[in-house]
């Protein structure tokens, strides 16, 4: 090999590596003076990035078998599902914010609470775009819940998906009465040593601000902004109520584990008799897989379910936010949302307020599958409380460490 | 000429794919940890750093993690030595010489998730002393993961580490003629016993030496195996720095960072350790 050989070689590996950091093709002007119709023609033969949680077959499958093809086969779109939520999703914006990158990786993320908070203190969501989709017109604009994301006013910052409402599951063959308060729960374990725990991520954390809600007086006690007197107040009398009680759970409350999915594991193992769900559907899918005993229910606790809606956000450096929009649009449309509604398919409770849609879709919602297992709507109707604003989260995830976790 | 150029041009490669992307990490992490850059920097401080310390277990974290990895090297290690030096001449062919390749195609995600079906309280192992009527309920089978002593934790580990190892002793048996000194200390009037601990582990032990630190690095920093197997408190030191790297708290990033740097010292200072010890062993 002569000098100039490997000068030619160095050459390839440098644009190769110049190459491969520059982003997708050039930047589309924003949407916010677009018709519908210049949207949807500026997203032809787009190809889109969507970040989601992939953890759930039915959801995968329901997005790779019907919503990525129908993109492609009505809009001519590429939409890629690439897995990734919560922080992961914040970090990597975050990181593409800091290194100034104008067109980054994902153009769509599934976000909830939280994230839409982060992101929003970042900067990284675009909007407001969601009045501009021809579908919003059927969502149910009036529930609190839809409008409002964590107590934060959403602002047309991220398109509502579905609406998912916690609950406890628990086995009926083997709890006999079934915990509501915290006092039936007290009871319980006292009990049943060892047959009970909650996980250290986002579930676990929705039980102690379900209960923290509870000491507070139930229902909407913790609404509005985050009040650190009214935290300080009931948050001890729930650390000293988990210190008293914890040697009753799983594994004498010295520790916790790390997921829902290990909890969820647990249960259906036999090992604890309850286990925890941010999922509508899933004790009625579980049931049906043969994972969980036919004989779970789900439970609603003495506070309410707290119920939260789930959306799709559009990231401010997207390449093709006028493709993004398309997609949105699709997935807020009575056929996505039917199809995601079956309880078969996924169960995901759907955005749109039934009168606002046409007769014939509002039959076809009406003949859906009705959940056995889970929380019906009727048994939901009026139990629903809306998530507390989302300081509440991220000190009640602290606190549980230092003051609980750390306790031993 | 040709290979001068081409030694460059490896050099090169070496710095811009390996070395620069590392340091530029490590620089950035140090900055990020003390509020210099970042989408929510506050300034040059050493807050964040004071706060890892004064507001965590981190150190309990990191003399942990180390407990951890240098227990299961320790039994992985004695064990393969002992599989190695009684067994060694198994593993050139036969059924063993292929099955003891099989624990090193398990990821370690995958090993764990075996030992949490296989050693919890309603696992398998669990379930078979209760039809064995050894114990009366799952309740009455000992605590094995996410337990007091790390005891899932170190049978993991181990199951992935004792086949390396053995396969690394067999190999170091037959290119060093660890045998052959074997046989000329039994002529010299040693039990077998004495020539196994006086001439061929000492050998062993010191050939290997730079492959014994490199796989307690690994074992350090392991992350799926604590995460499923461990329990929430104390915490390893890569449990505990994704946890603040991809939690609820974004102004936890910083610490996040700052572990990332102490987890770097620690290491490097590992490294160099080992590149000594290698020399001691191509000394000897």
């Amino acid at each position: 090999m002569k000098f100039a050989d490997i000068r030619t070689l160095l050459l390839v590996i440098i644009s190769v590596i110049f190459l491969s950091c520059s982003g997708p093709a050039e930047k589309k002007a924003d949407t916010a003076n677009l018709s519908w119709s210049q949207i949807e023609q500026q997203a032809k033969g787009a190809t889109l990035t969507m970040a989601m949680s992939m953890g759930s077959k039915n959801i995968n499958y329901y997005m790779s078998n019907y919503a990525v093809p129908a993109m492609k086969e009505h809009y001519g779109i590429t939409l890629n599902i690439v897995p990734g939520q919560g922080k992961t999703i914040v970090t990597s914006l975050m990181g593409e914010k800091e290194a100034g990158k104008e067109v980054g990786q994902i153009d769509l993320c599934w976000i909830n609470g939280e994230t839409f908070f982060q992101l929003r203190q970042i900067d990284a969501l675009y909007g407001p775009y969601v009045q501009q989709l021809p579908n919003f017109k059927y969502v149910d604009t009036a529930n609190p819940i839809i409008k409002y994301d964590f107590q934060q006013e959403v602002k047309g910052f991220e398109t509502p998906w579905s609406l998912s409402s916690f609950s406890v599951i628990y086995d009926t063959a083997r709890v006999a009465q079934k915990p509501v308060s915290m006092q039936d729960f007290e009871t319980y374990w006292k009990q049943h040593p060892g047959k009970f725990t909650i996980s250290n991520d986002f579930s676990g954390m929705t039980i102690l601000k379900s209960w923290l809600i509870e000491l507070a007086g139930g229902g909407n006690a913790l609404d509005g902004p985050f009040d650190a007197a009214k935290y300080e107040k009931y948050s001890t009398l729930l650390w000293a109520w988990m210190n008293r009680n914890k040697q009753y759970f799983w594994k004498k409350g010295e520790t916790f584990p790390a997921s829902g999915t290990v909890v969820s594991q647990l249960y259906s193992s036999g090992e604890i008799d309850f286990c925890l769900s941010f999922n509508d559907a899933e004790v009625d899918n579980k049931v049906a897989e043969g994972l969980f005993p036919a004989s779970s229910e789900a439970i609603i606790l003495q506070s309410g379910a707290i119920q939260n809606t789930n959306y799709i956000g559009i990231t401010a450096n997207s390449g093709n936010k006028a493709a993004a929009m398309v997609v949105c649009n699709f997935l807020l449309s009575p056929e996505a949302q039917l199809r995601k509604a079956n309880i078969n398919t996924w169960g995901a409770r759907t955005v749109l307020d039934l009168n606002k849609l046409e007769k014939e879709w509002q039959e076809k919602f009406d003949t859906l599958p009705k959940i056995k297992h889970g929380l019906t709507a009727s048994d939901l109707n009026g139990r629903v409380i809306k998530e507390p604003d989302p300081q509440y989260m991220l000190k009640v995830f602290d606190d549980f460490r230092k003051k609980v976790i750390e306790a031993n | 000429m040709f290979s001068k150029t081409a030694n460059r041009l490896a050099i090169f490669l070496l710095f811009a794919l390996a070395v620069l992307p590392l340091l530029a990490g490590i620089g950035y992490a140090l900055l990020y940890s003390l509020g210099v850059t970042g989408a929510l920097k506050t300034g040059f401080t050493f807050e964040h750093w004071k706060k890892l310390f004064t507001e965590n277990n981190v150190l309990a974290s990191f003399l942990y993690s180390a407990a951890i990895a240098a227990v299961s090297l320790l039994v992985s290690v004695s064990v393969s030595l002992w599989i190695a030096l009684t067994n060694h001449q198994r593993f050139r062919k036969g059924a063993l010489s292929y099955l003891i390749y099989l624990p090193l195609a398990f990821p370690g995600i995958v090993a764990a998730f075996f030992f949490f079906q296989f050693l919890s309280k309603s696992g398998i192992l669990s379930r078979l002393f209760f039809q064995l009527h050894i114990t009366h309920s799952i309740d009455g089978f000992p605590d094995l993961t996410n337990d007091r002593y790390g005891i899932g934790m170190i049978v993991t580990h181990c199951f992935l580490s004792i086949p390396f190892f053995v396969l690394l002793f067999v190999n170091f048996i037959n290119t060093e003629r660890i045998t052959a000194y074997l046989q000329l200390s039994a002529t010299l009037g040693a039990g077998s016993r004495k020539s196994a601990f006086r001439v061929a582990i000492p050998m062993l032990l010191r050939k290997s030496l730079p492959n014994i630190i490199l796989y307690f690095i690994f074992m350090f920093g392991a992350y799926e195996i604590p995460v499923l197997l461990g329990r929430s408190n104390p915490e390893t030191v890569s449990v505990m720095a994704v946890r603040k790297l991809q939690k609820f708290n974004l102004l936890d990033i910083p610490q996040g960072y700052a572990i990332a740097i102490l987890y770097t010292v620690v290491v490097f200072s590992l490294i160099v350790l080992m590149l000594k010890s290698r020399k001691i062993a191509y000394d000897l």
